[in-house]
């Protein structure tokens, strides 16, 4: 029935011919809530129910609800475009019941009847099919719809077929580069990036994470050292100094004996090195070892204390290599990781090719453990990424808007410059390096440290300067203090190791005799530890708004005090309140000081002819 | 400072009673003429910036904690080994550490501002590690209890009592676009429980746009608005209970019946000598309007999706409202079926319109206190 617009839509009520443009302007939508319709000429629906909208007009829908058979208008915010397919996905027009010809009864997105055998009908197929009359503005205009999700704000087909459709204003305008003439890259996704911010910056902390484990991975490609059993007492090999028996059945053989205090300086050296390589060549059989050395002593680290740390050097440098492959693919302006054009074969899809490899690259990394940690990372990036191309996710991460805001600020200097170069004037615009660099004027906190204080209570940030500073420090205090104290267990502990003095009843001691102690960069990780347990119990402060609320009411104002009911505001509330109490008291209590001051300079001088109660 | 500097320096010069009592002048003088509030000392209205510093710091020590552990133990694994036997009920040190810093890794990769604006609940939902985070830290540190257990049992307190004040039921009773400026106007259904001064803010929440995303806003309404009983203040404003228009009393007509009863309204708009008899109100169609209100900007309008929350929020207003001009006006039929003002659930019918954190105290509360206040908006 005519609803309105300027073209007629066939009724289900009633087959024939229409025209296959007109049919096409229908729209697919889904009714998100239910509507009641309030006079004649509006339809009512469910809640989850298809229409179909004709024409949007200020908000309403002109459509058909099949639900009730009925024609009218409905508000738009009821209802939302089916969701948008890539093209391939949804060919147009959709396959029909095998009852229909699709090529004579092009009734595709109105909704039909079930089919009647008409005399019509029947006619109809001799007939040469309207559908394949190809219309101009229609595959423009269909292309445009698929992509874009908010149909209702799109301009009529109509219109579209007319001007081009006018891009939204807030996604990046895909135009006609002019110097090459090769069309710009479009980004008309179903949703505009979300998820895919997440997996940029997820694979940005992967990849961190991933050099590290890497590195580790490499350095923990050897153990650290064996022990020895020499007289009965496993001793680790950082406290025995080498001596090669050369022979035991044909096996080279190294026996380490205790150090002598006098080579005590050579400790940390020995622990902070890897064991030397010719102990690959140590003898493997305990009984050799005992035969063939007289001492006693008795050495198989392969066998017995040989700590397999789980490294590997080629996975190690393989991770190493793949962060900095994935910091040059995520690079914010120039990579790949936020770049979702909507026109590529990959994002009709819905896959991403990113994702695909992050998480093949992930694989190799489960081999060796370091690694296995960040290869659980880099595998999360990868279904974050993918499923922000299954929502079909598409934008160019800001990336046009940079860059358009950098040309903007060139042009703007350029202009400035010009400007000054007209007048007469010199260029004296300084770049600061750093962007950080451009509030604080470190000559001014030097040289005028007052006037910067004063400056900093005037903007009101004394405070907040003031309890950085103390933050700072209380972290400082914790992190040095737990180092030194760390350190000195570790310097304590040395000596009485390398000379054999050591209490072996303590249980640590026995462990530090046959394990080797801890090494030197221990305290720093214990001092890390010592704020970290500061740090993450103070981080939920700030966010405990009933802490907050309390301490915001906590205090007196000195307004208050004037109000207030205590003795004190009572009675001398005005007169401190007062201008000239204010500042005259400051004044009388300084002139106070001097005359006092210069009063116990003459006592100084005339001490000696005092009465006693003064001196 | 000076002076006392100065008095220190001849300190030995003079006897104490001297000092103390210049001291004391100086000093009480100075705090005579000074705040002594807490919160103007410490930056409270920070506390956002400062968790972020915080996070920053921790995020760096967790990585040199981490690769400082690694290092040592690539020097001296036998001895870590031997020795984190005893730490972290029986060597789970290296999986709750592990743990830690998988969670670190959710947390700190959605808190950037980027993700937080291009989709909230992403970054929402991604800080929620933190409870994991937390718990394996009481597992992973010996002593990491201690430090904790005033501030994460305060926060669960806190967490507890936002969940309980969220769920008090609200009535929406009437939106006004005053561009771009959405006046909203809510009333509790429990008024004695909302006892809220100037100044002081709320946080609200739709659960339609986002089940957990709460925004602040400030109280734009005056503690009279809202008549809270036994408190002695009562609004006058009445309304119609089906048009939301401001009514006022007719008098009485000198002519009539005297033991006929008048208690009859009329829309201030219209003229009441116009209308006719039955045209004007009868005092149970009317009620009187209580409300609180915020006033909430509207961002995002040049945009033609609606992508802020605030752009939302307009748009699920006008969703209830369709083919209606502003100020909307809600009602709802109780179990009665009479009319009354105010609306709860949206178009979901198991979904408040809005949920409402608060009152919070503000600095801005304090406004009484000082004799000049200026206000910027």
């Amino acid at each position: 029935m005519g609803s309105g617009t300027n073209l007629w839509f066939g009724s289900p009520h009633k087959q024939g011919w229409v025209p296959r443009q007109a049919l096409l302007l229908a729209t697919a939508l889904t009714t998100s809530y239910a509507f009641t319709a309030g006079s004649s000429d509006e339809a009512g629906f469910n809640a989850q129910a298809k229409v179909y909208g004709f024409q949007e007009r200020d908000g309403w829908w002109d459509g058909y609800v099949p639900d009730s058979k009925s024609t009218g208008m409905f508000p738009g915010n009821y209802v939302t475009a089916d969701e948008p397919q890539p093209a391939f996905l949804k060919p147009s027009p959709p396959p029909l019941p095998p009852a229909f010809n699709p090529s004579q009864l092009p009734l595709t997105h109105t909704p039909v009847p079930p089919p009647q055998p008409s005399p019509a009908s029947s006619a109809a197929t001799t007939r040469p099919p309207v559908a394949q009359v190809p219309a101009p503005s229609l595959p423009s205009a269909q292309s445009a719809n698929f992509f874009n999700p908010m149909l209702k704000n799109n301009v009529p087909a109509a219109a579209a077929a007319a001007a081009p459709a006018a891009p939204a204003a807030g996604q990046p305008t895909p135009s006609q580069d002019s110097s090459n003439g090769k069309a710009e890259r479009e980004f008309k996704g179903a949703l505009p990036q979300q998820f895919a911010i997440w997996g940029h910056y997820m694979a940005l902390y992967a990849a961190f994470t991933l050099f590290w484990c890497g590195l580790f991975t490499v350095l923990w490609a050897n153990g650290d050292g064996w022990s020895c059993m020499i007289e009965g007492e496993w001793i680790h090999d950082s406290l025995i100094v080498n001596t090669t028996f050369p022979d035991c059945e044909e096996k080279e053989m190294v026996q380490r004996r205790l150090l002598s205090s006098a080579s005590s300086a050579a400790w940390p050296l020995a622990s902070m090195q890897a064991p030397p390589r010719e102990l690959a060549h140590v003898a493997n059989d305990d009984e050799c070892c005992a035969a063939g050395l007289g001492g006693g002593a008795c050495c198989n680290p392969w066998k017995y204390s040989q700590v397999n740390l789980g490294g590997s050097l080629p996975f190690g440098l393989y991770g190493v290599g793949l962060s900095v492959l994935i910091f040059v693919l995520e690079y914010f302006d120039g990579g790949y990781g936020l770049w979702q054009p909507s026109d590529s074969s990959w994002y009709r899809r819905g896959i991403s090719p990113l994702a695909l490899f992050y998480g093949a690259a992930s694989v190799p990394l489960f081999f060796a453990i370091p690694n296995a940690f960040a290869g659980a990372c880099l595998l999360l990036t990868a279904i974050c990424q993918q499923w922000s191309f299954k929502r079909f996710e598409s934008g160019d991460g800001g990336r046009r808007d940079r860059q358009a805001k950098a040309a903007r600020a060139a042009a703007a200097k350029a202009k400035r410059q010009e400007q000054n170069t007209a007048a007469g004037k010199k260029n004296l615009e300084f770049e600061y390096p750093l962007d950080w660099y451009k509030g604080a004027d470190l000559a001014f906190v030097v040289l005028h440290p007052i006037a910067f204080l004063r400056k900093l209570h005037q903007e009101d940030k004394l405070s907040t300067v003031f309890w950085l500073l103390v933050y700072f420090f209380v972290n400082a205090y914790l992190f040095f203090s737990t180092l030194a104290k760390f350190e000195k267990l570790i310097d304590d502990l040395q000596p009485s190791l390398l000379d054999g003095t050591v209490d072996l009843s303590v249980a640590a001691n026995r462990q530090a005799v046959r394990f080797g102690f801890l090494s030197r960069v221990a305290p720093w990780a214990k001092a890390s530890g010592g704020c970290l347990n500061f740090n993450c119990a103070l981080i939920a402060m700030p966010v405990t708004k009933l802490l907050l609320a309390r301490l915001n009411n906590f205090g007196k104002s000195y307004s208050k005090m004037q109000a207030g009911n205590s003795l004190l505001a009572q009675y001398f509330g005005r007169f401190f309140a007062h201008p000239f109490t204010r500042c005259e008291v400051h004044t009388l209590s300084a002139f106070c000081f001097m005359l006092f001051q210069r009063l116990s300079f003459e006592l100084l001088r005339y001490q000696h002819d005092l009465p006693c109660f003064l001196n | 400072m000076l002076l006392e500097l100065a008095i220190l320096s001849v300190g030995e010069v003079f006897d104490g009673f001297t000092h103390d009592l210049i001291f004391f002048l100086v000093i009480f003088c100075l705090c005579s003429c000074h705040v002594v509030a807490f919160r103007s000392y410490v930056p409270l209205s920070k506390n956002v910036e400062f968790h972020k510093i915080i996070a920053k710091v921790v995020f760096f020590f967790a990585w040199l904690h981490t690769i400082m552990h690694f290092a040592n133990y690539t020097l001296a694994s036998r001895g870590t080994l031997a020795l984190f036997k005893k730490f972290g009920w029986g060597g789970t040190t290296f999986f709750t550490g592990f743990v830690i810093l998988l969670s670190m890794f959710f947390i700190y990769s959605a808190a950037s501002p980027a993700v937080k604006n291009a989709k909230f609940e992403n970054f929402f939902m991604a800080h929620h590690w933190f409870i994991l985070f937390f718990f394996m830290l009481l597992l992973h540190g010996p002593v990491f209890w201690c430090w904790s257990l005033l501030p994460l049992s305060l926060y669960a307190v806190e967490r507890v009592l936002q969940s309980l004040r969220g769920g008090r039921a609200f009535v929406v009773t009437k939106v006004e676009w005053i561009s771009p400026v959405l006046a909203v106007k809510i009333c509790p259904i429990d008024k004695a429980g909302f006892n809220f001064r100037e100044g002081q803010y709320l946080y609200l929440n739709c659960p339609h746009i986002s089940k957990n995303e709460w925004h602040p806003f400030t109280i734009s309404s005056a503690r009279g608005d809202l008549s809270i009983p036994g408190s002695g203040m009562s609004n006058p404003l009445r309304v119609a209970v089906e048009t939301g228009e401001e009514v006022t009393e007719v008098p009485r007509p000198a002519d009539l019946d005297p033991r006929q009863r008048w208690a009859k309204y009329c829309p201030l708009m219209k003229d009441a000598k116009t209308l006719e008899p039955w045209q004007l109100l009868d005092k149970h169609e009317t009620c009187f309007h209580d409300y609180v209100s915020c006033h909430i900007k509207v961002h995002g309008l040049a945009d033609p999706k609606a992508r802020t929350w605030t752009r939302k929020f307009k748009e699920y207003v006008e969703l209830m409202c369709p083919g209606q001009t502003y100020p909307y006006h809600f009602s709802r039929r109780d179990e009665r079926g009479e009319l009354q003002l105010g609306r709860r659930f949206g178009v979901n019918p198991s979904e408040p319109i809005l949920r409402v954190d608060g009152p919070h105290s503000a600095p801005a509360e304090h406004y009484v206190n000082y004799k000049t206040v200026m206000i910027i908006g």
